[in-house]
């Protein structure tokens, strides 16, 4: 026979154990909300045991619309996926500054970048394909773009057709054998990049992106001055 | 997916008198996944006598999209669906047929707008957007690849390309617009964009982005909003004589 205080020291013990444990569950989701509400600390440029070499950025405006070219130094592997990665990072790194004109989350913004070759029916089809030799070449990224860097991203037609303007721009002035671009989001197709901009179509680098003619810039970096959109008074 | 749709129309509205006004008009098309249409929202329109300049008003997002955050902290859809009323309101004075893709606080998919716009056979679709980034008024048309001439007689219309049919007429409409707006000394940025349901409408059409005239002049500014609404009613009488008298 248990004596009474032994039963009740028992229930006593098992009912603060089940506290306890769901204490615990409600600290550790508590710490996770906290961990997600932190921006990743990872930093945005993985290190590139590669030599700097001058690219060209094309830098969006939120002011003007405009896009402008933008004189970089930086370090880009040989390998193509890597470096069209490369590109992009440091893209987004520059609109993380703090006195970025296309001002945007400091998140990773791409977690993959993947190059197929272009199929040899569009790349016939294409506007810019001279010959066929020039065609066989022609790639098509696949941008895998971050969660987290998408859900953060204003909200706004001429925002997010800048940043994917910039985006086609920058990768085909620095790696002209991209001719189309496709957008993922987390490895999933996604509608808009923030409610406004299509995401779902294949852009063509050559098409989509306004043309800029020269590139005038100071080896320290200034803008040229080269407006895209056109702004009326 | 409905890039694969090809979407129906061609016969029977092709034979009545709009089809005299616009010859060359391609059929309209539909989705195969439309949303049901909310009940202020019209039903097809009958082929009628005489060609009817209608404008399709579309205030972006609405319901669950709450689209941008203004600067007043204000969601896109409520300050963008208020103005897109009173323009309504003030074509209507003028005599110009207009209808509002979404008169409340109403969810509606881009298919819907779009086959409300085609459906209609509107003369004009003008897409409403607002934001707190930049200045005045950015105005859009769809990136689409022009489609050649004989792109533009084709009974049957891609859903996701629809507009590349109608871009020369979209220019145009942009170009009496941007002329309105800089009349009323509103700064104005032209630019191209692929945006749902913009590139799925077969009609004339522009988005329009409406952001604060400068630092000191927000979008609440009501004096900015009645010039805003003023620029686009001229622009809109303009345009339908310029739709007249094409071919």
């Amino acid at each position: 026979m248990i004596p009474r205080y032994q039963k009740i020291v028992l229930w006593l013990l098992l009912i603060s154990s089940v506290l306890m444990a769901a204490y615990l569950i409600r600290l550790r989701a508590r710490a996770q909300d906290q961990l997600a509400a932190v921006p990743d600390p990872v930093p945005m440029r993985a290190p590139v045991e590669a030599p700097p070499e001058q690219a060209t950025l094309m830098v969006a405006n939120d002011a003007d619309g405009s896009l402008a070219p933008v004189e970089r130094q930086v370090a880009l592997p040989a390998e193509t996926t890597t470096r069209a990665r490369a590109l992009l990072n440091d893209l987004f790194a520059y609109y993380a500054e703090s006195d970025s004109p296309h001002p945007l989350a400091v998140l990773p913004a791409v977690n993959d970048v993947f190059l197929l070759p272009v199929p040899a029916s569009k790349n016939a089809s294409q506007s810019d394909s001279s010959s066929a030799s020039s065609t066989t070449d022609n790639q098509i990224a696949v941008i895998n773009l971050n969660r987290s860097f998408v859900d953060h991203h204003p909200s706004g037609i001429e925002v997010e057709t800048l940043t994917l303007l910039s985006i086609l721009g920058t990768l085909h002035a620095n790696m002209p054998q991209i001719t189309q671009v496709r957008f993922l989001v987390d490895g999933q197709p996604k509608d808009t990049l923030a409610g406004h901009a299509d995401l779902t179509r294949t852009y063509l680098t050559a098409n989509d992106v306004p043309q800029v003619t020269t590139s005038t810039n100071s080896p320290d970096g200034d803008v040229s001055p080269q407006k895209t959109p056109e702004k009326q008074p | 997916m409905l890039s694969t749709l090809l979407l129906v129309l061609a016969g029977s509205w092709s034979a009545t008198a709009h089809a005299q006004q616009m010859p060359a008009q391609p059929a309209y098309p539909q989705p195969s996944t439309a949303a049901p249409l909310q009940s202020p929202l019209p039903a097809a329109a009958p082929p009628a006598a005489e060609p009817r300049f209608m404008v399709v008003l579309d205030p972006a997002h609405g319901g669950a999209d709450a689209g941008a955050i203004l600067g007043a902290g204000d969601p896109e859809k409520n300050f963008i669906v208020a103005l897109a009323i009173r323009l309504h309101a003030l074509l209507n004075a003028r005599g110009i047929h207009s209808i509002l893709t979404r008169d409340g606080d109403t969810t509606l998919d881009n298919n819907a707008r779009a086959t409300i716009a085609n459906s209609t056979h509107a003369a004009a679709c003008v897409l409403l957007h607002a934001t707190s980034t930049g200045n005045g008024v950015h105005m859009y048309t769809s990136s689409l690849p022009a489609a050649g001439p004989q792109d533009a007689r084709r009974a049957f219309l891609p859903w996701q390309t629809a507009q590349a049919s109608y871009e020369m007429e979209s220019l145009r409409l942009e170009s009496d617009i941007n002329s309105a707006l800089t009349r009323q000394h509103i700064p104005v940025l032209l630019a191209r964009t692929s945006i749902m349901p913009l590139d799925s409408m077969a009609c004339p059409a522009v988005a329009i982005e409406i952001a604060p005239f400068d630092v000191k002049t927000p979008l609440t500014d009501l004096t900015y909003q009645e010039k805003i609404i003023e620029a686009l009613a001229t622009a809109l009488q303009a345009w339908r004589s310029d739709w007249r008298m094409q071919p």
